[in-house]
Parts: C-alpha cells; sequence; structure tokens
C-alpha cells in the first residue's frame, strides 16, 4: 500500500519519553512532509537525540504515537539512524566495507549470511558518499570526516525513507564539515528522503533545511523555516547566551 | 622424556584435550572481551564460579552447578547494572566481583574439615581432569564454534561496535548479554581443569594477542583459538617434561605467546607510520 501523497511522512502525536520519573521529550504535535529536511536545534540535554531514538523506535514511550509513512510493508516507512560518531579503537579488526554492510543485518535477519547483493549495495553506497577507495580499510584508521561517510553508507543501506543524522559533524574540521553537509545535502535530494538531522552547525540551517525546531528541556520552544530560524533573539532565547547574526551574499550567518 | 610416549598415559590424554577445548572456548571469551574493552570481566565470572562452586560445596552439592549458577547470575547483573548508566561498566564488574570474593572467602571459612577440594577450584589441575570434565569442555567449545558459526555477522557487529550495531537495527543488549552468559559458561567448565585463578590469562592473552595481529575478524577468532590451544598444549608438554606445574606452565607459554605477538605486530608498525 503506497501511503497518501499528502500524508506525513513522520507524525508525533502526544510524544511523551520518561526516564527516572522526568519527562526528557514531551512533543503535542510533530509533522514532518516527505522530502523535508527539519534540522534539530538545542542545549546539550534538550531532547534532540532521543527525539531521534523516538522516530527510530529505540525508545519505549510513556504516552503517545509515532507513525513513519512510506516505502516499507504496509506502507510502513524504514528509518536509519546515522548515530552520533565515537572514537574508535584504530585496531579494531573490522573493514569499512564490512561496517558499513553492518546496516543490512538486522532486515537480513538471522542465520542469514549478507550475499554479493549486499556487498555490491554497500560498495555503491560507499561510492556515493566518497569513500569507495576506503572499503578495504580498518573502520578505525579512518579520518573523523571518512567514518562519518561510511556511517552515512550505512544507514542508506536500509534503504531508508526518512534518514536520522545526530549531529553528524561534531569532532570535524572546518574543511570535512563543509564535505559532510555537503553530502548530506546532495544525498537528500538525490534520494529523495526526508531527513532530521540534529546538529549545532546554526550556519548550516538555512543551506540545508527546511525548517528548523528548537527544543527546550524537551520540548518544542519553536519550530519555523530555515530562514527565519537564525533570529538573534530567537537563538538567544534557545542557548541562553547572546547571538550575533549578520547577512553575507544573501545568507544569513551566525557569529558567537 | 619420551614426549610421544606421553600419550600413552590416559590422564595425559585427557589433559591434552582437556587443554584443547579450553583453548579454544577461553580464547573465543577473549576476544569479545578484548573487543568490547571488557578483559576484567574474566577476572570476575572466574571469581564468580569459584565462589558458586564452593557455595556447592558448602550445601553439600555439585560445585558445577554453583558454578554456573553463580557465573551466569553474575552475568546477568553486570550488564544491566552497567547499561542503566548509573555506574560505568568498570564500576558494575569491580562490585561484583568484590562481592564474590567475599562469598568465596566466607564459604572457605563455612567449609568443614580439608580445604584441598575448594582450593583445587581455584587452582585447578589439568592433569586429574576426569572424562565428564573433558565432554563437558568439548561440548562448550563445540556449542562455541556453533554460535560463531551461525550468528559470525551479529557478533562482529556487536563486538566491534554495540553503538552502531544498535542504530542500525540489532538487538545489541540482547547479543551482548548472550556474549557474557557464554563467557559465564566458559568459565564454568574451565573451572575444573584450569581453574578459577588461571582461566582468567587464558581467556586474555590469547585473544590480546591475536588482536596485535589482525584487523580481520574471522583471522582474529582463528588465531586466537590457536595461540589458545598452542599455549595449553605446549604448557602441558613443557610442565611433563621439566616436571613444572601444568597450570603455570600454560599460563606462563600464553604470556611469552602475548610477548612475541605484540612485538612482531604490523598494527605497531602502522602507528608507527601514522605518528
Amino acid at each position: 500500500m503506497t501511503p497518501a501523497a499528502d500524508s506525513p511522512a513522520v507524525a508525533l502525536t502526544d510524544v511523551r519519553v520518561v526516564r527516572q520519573g522526568r519527562a526528557v521529550l514531551d512533543i503535542p504535535r510533530l509533522e514532518l512532509a516527505r522530502g523535508e529536511f527539519l534540522g534539530v536545534i538545542g542545549p546539550n540535554g534538550s531532547g534532540k537525540s532521543t527525539l531521534l531514538a523516538v522516530v527510530a523506535g529505540r525508545l519505549r514511550l510513556a504516552a503517545g504515537r509515532v507513525a513513519v509513512r512510506g516505502s516499507g510493508r504496509g506502507g510502513r516507512g524504514r528509518v536509519a539512524l546515522a548515530a552520533q560518531m565515537t572514537a574508535l579503537d584504530p585496531r579494531l579488526p573490522i573493514s569499512v566495507l564490512e561496517s558499513v554492510m553492518v546496516g543490512a543485518y538486522a532486515e537480513l535477519g538471522l542465520l542469514r549470511r549478507p550475499g554479493p547483493e549486499v556487498r555490491a549495495r554497500a560498495r555503491e553506497l560507499l561510492a556515493l558518499v566518497g569513500v569507495a577507495h576506503l572499503e578495504n580499510r580498518p573502520i578505525g584508521r579512518c579520518s573523523g570526516g571518512e567514518a562519518q561517510r561510511a556511517a552515512i553508507a550505512r544507514a542508506l543501506l536500509r534503504r531508508p525513507d526518512v534518514l536520522l543524522l545526530d549531529e553528524p559533524t561534531s569532532a570535524l574540521d572546518w574543511r570535512a564539515r563543509r564535505e559532510i553537509l555537503e553530502c548530506i545535502g546532495e544525498i537528500h535530494a538525490r534520494l529523495g528522503l526526508t531527513t532530521l538531522m540534529v546538529t549545532h552547525e546554526l550556519n548550516a540551517l538555512p543551506v540545508l533545511c527546511g525548517r528548523v525546531l528548537a527544543l527546550r528541556d524537551g520540548r518544542p520552544a519553536w519550530l519555523r523555516p530555515a530562514r527565519e530560524a537564525l533570529d538573534p533573539q530567537r537563538l538567544a532565547a534557545t542557548f541562553d547566551v547572546p547571538f550575533t547574526v549578520l547577512a553575507h551574499r544573501d545568507r544569513p550567518v551566525v557569529l558567537f | 622424556m619420551d614426549l610421544l610416549g606421553l600419550l600413552d598415559h590416559a590422564f595425559m590424554r585427557h589433559a591434552l584435550l582437556a587443554g584443547a577445548f579450553a583453548g579454544v572456548c577461553c580464547s573465543l571469551a577473549g576476544v569479545f572481551a578484548v573487543l568490547m574493552r571488557l578483559t576484567f570481566i574474566g577476572v570476575c565470572l572466574a571469581h564468580a564460579a569459584f565462589a558458586g562452586g564452593l557455595l556447592a560445596m558448602v550445601f553439600g552439592l555439585d560445585p558445577l552447578v554453583g558454578a554456573l549458577a553463580l557465573s551466569l547470575g553474575s552475568a546477568a547483573v553486570i550488564g544491566p547494572m552497567a547499561d542503566r548508566g548509573d555506574v560505568s561498566p568498570d564500576t558494575a564488574v569491580g562490585i561484583v566481583f568484590s562481592a564474590m570474593l567475599g562469598v568465596a572467602i566466607l564459604c572457605i571459612g563455612l567449609l568443614p574439615g580439608s580445604r584441598a577440594e575448594a582450593l583445587g577450584l581455584f587452582w585447578g589441575n589439568i592433569l586429574t581432569v576426569s572424562a565428564r570434565d573433558v565432554w563437558l569442555l568439548g561440548g562448550t567449545a563445540l556449542a562455541a564454534l556453533a554460535a560463531l558459526g551461525l550468528f559470525f555477522k551479529e557478533i562482529q557487529a556487536v563486538a566491534c561496535h554495540r553503538e552502531i550495531a544498535a542504530a542500525a537495527g540489532l538487538p545489541a543488549t540482547a547479543i551482548f548479554y548472550g556474549i557474557l552468559c557464554f563467557t559465564g559458561v566458559t568459565v564454568t567448565a574451565c573451572l575444573p581443569s584450569v581453574g578459577g585463578l588461571l582461566v582468567y590469562s587464558l581467556i586474555i592473552n590469547p585473544a590480546a594477542a591475536a588482536y596485535q595481529l589482525t584487523y580481520n575478524l574471522r583471522r582474529m577468532f582463528l588465531l586466537a583459538a590457536a595461540l589458545g590451544v598452542a599455549s595449553c598444549e605446549a604448557g602441558l608438554l613443557l610442565a611433563a617434561r621439566f616436571d613444572l606445574p601444568a597450570g603455570a606452565s600454560i599460563v606462563l607459554v600464553s604470556s611469552a605467546l602475548f610477548v612475541v605477538c605484540a612485538t612482531l605486530s604490523p598494527k605497531r608498525r602502522d602507528r608507527a607510520v601514522r605518528t
């Protein structure tokens, strides 16, 4: 069954996540249109990663409902999460290609080995994210940018309708940040994905995103079109620090 | 001494078989411990098995039943305790370890008469291993190899990076707990032959040595198993040839193999090139 063209790709209704008696996420309503790119910002501990985990179906809800529609069985959407990058042991005995193939293992199920088609698709995706030449390198010996590209390829191997990115530019140098953000923009457009990206990269928001959601204490503080998001008062109220926003080549640029 | 002539003795055949099986299952468990940076877990589960064995002896039960119950119980406590995030994984292992040590010392105090059998569980004695113990070790090694063959992709994903495996939709927590339970069973099976104290070195040394040699997980499992078996068999033969304590010989051979592998490690060269 194909979902109706106008039905949202992701819809959260009265979603509440409680941890140790405290509500860490409380979203009355949030809808993402198909093909939309939503940026999620907010201070540390505001519930951004929790929101991604909820959409990915990795957390038990205390209340509410999450509906993801797409190309999966019964019109259900496939969701893939590229988790926040952590330091990897450079001696880890797993290659970039093997690490990307992990993305297909859940769908394959127990007792089934990944065949040549999984390997071929993983290679295609490595080429798509620009690291095909690294397929045999141990994943722990890749740079941060290369490992992040591999993480995106791993997520794409699940053939997602909805791609979730958790701080894809954290711990990257300036050049790698720019390249990863360009790569994400291209993939979103080329594959027609619905994308949720948690980020602290405020200047990337107007370039990549259609809308921006700001979270504070687990609740939506505001949800705006990306071009309106970089407002100094709004950002200051969200992060509790003063911001300056300049116009540069017809683009707002945040100074901090 | 004629080394081939040693095979004429049933006790030596049992010891060599037990060594081979213990070498395989301990080193496979060690690969998980080394990759997941939970090396102290081997010590903890070994002491839990030792404490369980002693507790069973206090109540007049089969020590292996008590050893299995407490090592599995400890594995079942460490996993969720570390995962809940209230304490770090190291602290969780440390808390369970100290509790098990307390139970073991208490039981030694409570045991009536000679404590030779109790201390046998601690030191082990591979030269007096029974046919039942050899079967137990063989069964554990075969089960471990079968599980590895059947679930290699899941094991690879979780052992190399549990968070990535979970993000990819795999039941990473269940697989991790399964790995902990397998370690508990391995330690229990090794208790009568290798002993609660020496099993730790057999878990860590071959796996840590294999880790120095390859970037391929299949090869790492194979190398670890080969080094584990080589440690046991060479240790036993050296013990027979020079009249040394068998357990100590096995441990020292496995330590020497680690030093050789670390010295010849291609990863060491890679690190030098990078810096």
